[in-house]
């Protein structure tokens, strides 16, 4: 871009009588940068404060004794540094079996939602069939339903699994009970239902429509069948993408409270277990200042929990936030 | 002996030839295609069918009728439309709830989008830590849970107990005392509605920064995606910065905001924080009246939907596409 005009480097005075002769236009030009640099750091700084502040105050509380809760002199460092909440909340959240529950599901959840959604967003974008309208539709209503509408339903399908009565016939019973398991949200994945599939499918969709056909012609010309155009040459190009999503999958499936809570009735998982500290710690201790002092100790336990609960997502984002962010842009999506 | 001209071996290789043309081995190339797109998308169509299309009948079913949780399985009692009256005209909270909620959203759209364009520009241009910037704003996305947004409302109690002072309890919760501008607009002249509008949308800036995470990011796909040769064209030829905005980047970038009009709409009917979502939530799974609640989350679903349709009409005809 034709910024700046470049000159020789002269002395202060040659560049004062420069200046001058402009009438001042570099000058103030630079002026107006170093100002307009000024202000971006100021917003960019200040919107970074917004977006930290909760997890900064969170983390601060967590460290904090009671008695520090209540002192209005006391904002951010604790005066008195304790690691008592950490100790209360990682016992109250059974954090070792939950941390393994939550890491497992996420994990292979994504992998389920990473694999179908490539696939059927492959047959969506290169191929036309005649229910295709339909079935497109039945993507977007997909994402667009309040869960509440479907929740029921498939509550009951789970609680009686039953594949068009096979079950029924074979022992008499009404269906296999699938609550509790991880075998729900396998099921949902494979069959690209899960959290936000809808979405993964579209940027699919559009990332394949990205791709050109010359690539798919070229190779069916020498004789490759569907899947094999399929296996060799889209699937290669498409990981970058297939990562996004398999990322993406696994932060909302981690972060995911609805489905939790309803389709786990015991099985821990780090969504459901902050809300159930009020069953496993002492929560109903009163302590050194008063009965109503309940709510702070357990505000503390709380923020310690909840920061043992962020902590692993903090560490995978610090290593994948490149991916994160280039993601969108790679994708092409326009609508 | 005779093969040629014999008039049985001429019906039989009719026969033949008739039978070849419409067996499996002489499909057309289309109709091939669209057997293997079947078999791509069959994992979608099990899924869709059995997850999504049959709890949609099965739920408008229950909306229809009274439901009761036996030991064995569910006993259903047809009632007719009686559910949609009730939740219309005879729940208290419902209508009300329903008008706060789409107020919500109309009212923080723009605002979202904006920020989130406004952002976006920002993170665009080129500065030292850039890309922690980035990092950062992209951060509510990765955060923005049940788990720790829901888990703030002790501090709400706290406030009641401990009074006045900025304890660490209430500095959890309480992100902006806007009294000061309150005070400020109004008593410099500023008319009182306008005062309201303004601290409310100061209020609500937390939200919104919170809500704005990939709206961000589909705003910044859209601005890189702008080639640099047009704005060097137009300095060329004598334009100004508003120009440049108005005439380039608003219009390239036109179908990233349909894109993210249409998210940020689904995402805050959807989300777990809005009112009506969890009085439905309520209705379901603690007041255990599912033929209710299925009207309810119907009445919801199709408010949003027409809601849906007549914000991308209106928008989409405007979206400038250059392709």
């Amino acid at each position: 871009m034709i910024n700046e005009v470049t000159r020789l480097k002269t002395s202060d005075y040659e560049t004062l009588k420069e200046n001058i002769r402009h009438r001042g236009y570099v000058l103030s030009r630079k002026l107006m940068k170093g100002l307009w640099s000024l202000i971006r750091s100021v917003l960019i700084i200040g919107i970074c404060f917004v977006i930290i502040y909760p997890l900064l105050s969170k983390i601060s509380v967590s460290f904090m004794e009671e008695i520090d809760f209540y002192d209005a002199s006391v904002k951010y460092i604790p005066r008195h540094f304790t690691w008592n909440n950490y100790v209360e909340a990682f016992q109250g959240i059974k954090f070792p079996e939950t941390f393994r529950n939550t890491i497992f599901l996420s994990l292979v959840t994504s992998i389920f939602h990473m694999a179908s959604c490539t696939f059927v967003a492959y047959g969506f974008a290169r191929f036309h069939f005649k229910w295709k309208k339909v079935l497109l539709a039945l993507v977007v209503i997909s994402i667009v339903i309040p869960p509440q509408v479907t929740m029921v339903s498939n509550y009951i399908n789970f609680k009686y699994f039953d594949i068009f009565g096979i079950y029924r016939l074979i022992t008499g019973n009404q269906g296999i009970n699938l609550l509790n398991s991880f075998a729900p949200f396998f099921i949902l994945g494979i069959t690209a239902s899960g959290i936000k599939n809808g979405l993964y499918i579209f940027l699919m969709i559009q990332y394949f429509r990205g791709m050109p056909k010359a690539l798919d012609e070229a190779a069916y010309i020498d004789g490759a069948s569907f899947f094999q155009v399929f296996r060799y040459i889209m699937l290669p190009g498409a990981i970058p993408m297939m990562a996004t999503v398999f990322l993406f999958s696994f932060v909302w499936q981690y972060n995911d409270v609805y489905y939790a809570t309803i389709l786990f009735t015991e099985l821990q998982v780090f969504s459901t277990s902050i809300q159930g500290l009020a069953r496993t710690t002492l929560w109903d201790v009163t302590s050194s200042i008063g009965s109503e002092s309940n709510m702070a100790y357990q505000a503390l336990i709380r923020s310690a929990a909840t920061v043992m609960v962020i902590a692993p997502l903090i560490v995978l984002y610090t290593f994948t936030q490149k991916l994160f962010v280039e993601s969108v842009s790679r994708s092409g999506l326009k609508l | 002996m005779g093969a040629k001209g014999n008039p049985q071996t001429i019906k039989q290789v009719g026969k033949g030839l008739r039978k070849g043309i419409l067996t499996k081995k002489n499909r057309t190339l289309a109709q091939k295609r669209a057997k293997a797109g079947y078999l791509f998308v069959l994992p979608f169509i099990i899924g869709g069918v059995s997850f999504t299309c049959i709890p949609l009948i099965r739920s408008f079913i229950f909306s229809l009728s009274k439901l009761s949780i036996t030991a064995t399985g569910y006993d259903l009692h047809y009632v007719g439309f009686k559910n949609y009256v009730d939740v219309l005209t005879v729940d208290a909270y419902f209508r009300v709830q329903l008008f706060n909620s789409v107020k919500e959203m109309l009212f923080n759209l723009p605002l979202i989008l904006i920020f989130s364009f406004f952002a976006a520009s920002l993170l665009n241009q080129k500065f030292k830590g850039r890309t922690l910037a980035r990092a950062f704003f992209f951060l509510p996305v990765i955060l923005a849970s049940g788990a720790i947004l829901t888990s703030d409302t002790s501090s709400i109690i706290m406030q009641q107990i401990t009074g006045s002072g900025q304890s660490a309890a209430e500095a959890s919760e309480s992100m902006f005392t806007s009294n000061a501008i309150y005070m400020f607009l109004y008593n410099s002249g500023v008319s009182e509605a306008y005062t309201q509008y303004i601290v409310s949308a100061i209020d609500r800036i937390y939200d919104i920064v919170l809500f704005s995470g990939v709206q961000i990011l589909v705003f910044l796909a859209g601005l890189q995606s702008i080639s640099p040769d047009y704005y060097e064209a137009s300095m060329i030829e004598g334009a100004t910065k508003w120009e440049n905005f108005w005439k380039i980047t608003f219009p390239m970038v036109s179908p990233m905001i349909l894109v993210n009009t249409i998210y940020t709409i689904i995402d805050s009917f959807v989300s777990e924080q809005n009112e009506l979502i969890e009085r439905i939530n309520t209705v379901m799974y603690t007041n255990f009246k599912f033929g209710f609640g299925s009207a309810m989350a119907w009445v919801y679903f199709i408010v949003v939907f027409i809601i849906l349709a007549i914000v991308t009409r209106v928008i989409s005809k405007r979206v400038f596409y250059y392709d």
